[in-house]
């Protein structure tokens, strides 16, 4: 577990605090969303688990280390633009390099590529240079370097901002299938729909967090978050009378709920 | 009057023919399409389906290869196209590239905003009065945001003052590739309230973008897919009586995507009614459709 106490950074020359007595945790097997407006201080929160930033005050721990060395080796990075962390010339070597830093034997190497591509869907491009690949192939790449590395945890920095809209569901997919074998995730995103797929969901505000917890119980306490469209139709329908089930939190549940309404006995529809 | 933009079998690809690529592949093939005037319209399309690219060549960055790009009357695959033809066509049609924030470089963003109208021989009250209304327009207030450092604004903030960089350039058309694509969701909003206001001021403005919600405030919507032109339409008839969205590899707004689901079931949804994106009138059709 990624635990914070307490932790608070004020960057030398300016006005205030970054952050500000944060306490949260990241746990392993669960999706955990981070969302805040620009400037809320969501990458400086970034910074600092990754060891980057030092705490002016209060501490982090990660699987009981408080070691910042031994923290960035069990926590991976994938960043909004994925061109600024590829380097190599060949896709396979893309994702050998981080394994070949830890002096791996070869075979170890040659699994771990291999079982990386094939877990984002890019088996098969060994011998394409990054450079020619979509932009959403690229990000994937970027995903298969950080799992080569066997990662405990994952910060996911904006990673989908970039990609179109069926990118993204592939993106979702992989993250659920990534915490269902154990690795913890935090994902930063602007996307209200991505907290349907989260398991908790932190807000920051002004360098604090304004609110933690199960996503439908995080936008129940602050109605100024811009909510979910299915929440926001839930809404709608329950304020003309039309009350859905609990838990009707997917386009699928949704459809099929109104469905059963319409062949409701004593409807004439 | 003749059109804005009148695009005829436009085509485009990136690198020369070589023996070992005799026919480099086409990033925008045949491609037509017309804009009257003032009009928002969204270039939607996966990634990699050539909405950069269109709106580099239309902004004359990049020159067609083949067909015609007739902007407010010039041609730009014309081949005798000159030098000077091409600078003025990129005063009157100016584009905002992705991430604009990252091509701000003066140290105040006054300075900043100015620095393009400067540039054309602006100077003195004139260029004051378009800094003031650029960066108005974008929602920066001038008397307290012109001294600001530029380094010192938010990730939203410096948006917006890179787009009021661009818009006191005063273009004619205005380009904008993925103008929200990072903004916290209030800040896109607002983004997109100004876009609608330059709009209703006379300017066209072709925007691309991934949030589907979005295309549902412009005009029309052009889809591309694989260099190609799919269809352009009406948002509504496009993602709620359409299926060439989804062709395109998008995904279409939540409430189109819940209407059609409904139809299919066999739910007698209202068809007198223009159907919207927002959660409230979608609910009104469903509960119109069960009483």
């Amino acid at each position: 577990m990624i635990e914070l106490e307490g932790v608070s950074y004020t960057y030398p020359d300016s006005g205030g605090p970054a952050v500000s007595k944060l306490n949260l945790q990241i746990r392993p097997g669960e999706v955990t969303l981070l969302s805040g407006a620009n400037g809320s201080g969501k990458s400086t929160l970034t910074r600092l688990i990754l060891g980057l930033l030092e705490p002016d005050e209060g501490s982090i721990q990660v699987d009981g280390s408080f070691d910042s060395e031994e923290r960035r080796g069990r926590i991976g990075l994938v960043r909004q633009d994925p061109r600024s962390q590829l380097i190599a010339s060949l896709v396979d070597e893309e994702v050998a390099f981080g394994p070949e830093n830890l002096g791996l034997p070869r075979d170890e190497i040659r699994s771990r590529v291999q079982a990386a591509l094939d877990k984002v869907g890019l088996s098969g491009f060994d011998d394409r240079n990054p450079d020619t690949l979509s932009a959403g192939q690229q990000q994937r790449l970027a995903i298969a370097g950080v799992l080569a590395m066997r990662p405990r945890y994952i910060i996911f920095d904006e990673a989908s901002s970039m990609l179109d809209p069926a990118g993204r569901e592939d993106f979702y997919r992989l993250c659920a299938e990534l915490a269902a074998s154990g690795v913890g995730i935090l994902s930063i995103s602007h996307f209200p729909d991505e907290a349907l797929r989260a398991d908790r969901m932190l807000l920051m505000d002004r360098g604090m967090i304004a609110a933690q917890g199960e996503p439908a119980a995080v936008f129940r306490q602050r109605p100024e978050l811009k909510r979910p469209f299915i929440f926001r139709l839930s809404e709608a329908l329950r304020a003309q009378g039309i009350a859905l089930p609990e838990g009707t939190n997917t386009l699928e549940r949704m459809t099929g709920s109104l469905e059963r309404l319409c062949n409701t006995p004593g409807r004439n529809k | 009057m003749n059109p804005v933009i009148s695009l005829r079998g436009l085509e485009y690809s990136y690198g020369k023919p070589d023996k070992h690529l005799p026919e480099p592949p086409k990033v925008l093939a045949g491609i037509d399409l017309q804009v009257d005037g003032a009009e928002l319209l969204a270039i939607i399309g996966a990634t990699g389906s050539g909405k950069t690219t269109l709106l580099q060549i239309l902004a004359g960055l990049l020159l067609p290869k083949k067909g015609e790009a007739r902007i407010l009357d010039l041609d730009l695959a014309n081949p005798k196209i000159r030098e000077k033809e091409l600078d003025a066509h990129r005063r009157r049609t100016v584009i905002a590239l992705q991430r604009p924030e990252e091509m701000l470089f003066r140290t105040y963003v006054g300075d900043d905003v100015a620095y393009g109208p400067a540039n054309y021989g602006i100077s003195g009250r004139a260029l004051a009065l378009r800094v003031k209304e650029a960066m108005e327009a974008m929602g920066l207030s001038y008397t307290l945001f012109k001294d600001r450092r530029t380094d010192s604004l938010s990730g939203g903030e410096m948006r917006k003052a890179a787009l009021a960089g661009v818009l006191a350039l005063k273009p004619e058309i205005l380009l904008l590739d993925e103008p929200s694509a990072g903004l916290d969701p209030p800040s896109a909003e607002e983004l997109f309230r100004r876009i609608q206001d330059l709009r209703e001021q006379g300017v066209t403005v072709l925007f691309s973008t991934h949030d589907m919600e979005q295309v549902m405030l412009a005009d029309r919507a052009a889809v591309f897919h694989e260099g190609r032109l799919l269809a352009v339409d009406t948002p509504e008839q496009l993602f709620f009586y359409s299926q060439i969205p989804e062709q395109a590899g998008l995904l279409p707004p939540e409430a189109a995507r819940i209407y059609r689901q409904l139809k299919n079931l066999g739910v007698d949804m209202p068809l007198n009614k223009t159907p919207s994106w927002d959660p409230e009138s979608l609910a009104n059709s469903i509960v119109e459709a069960l009483t």
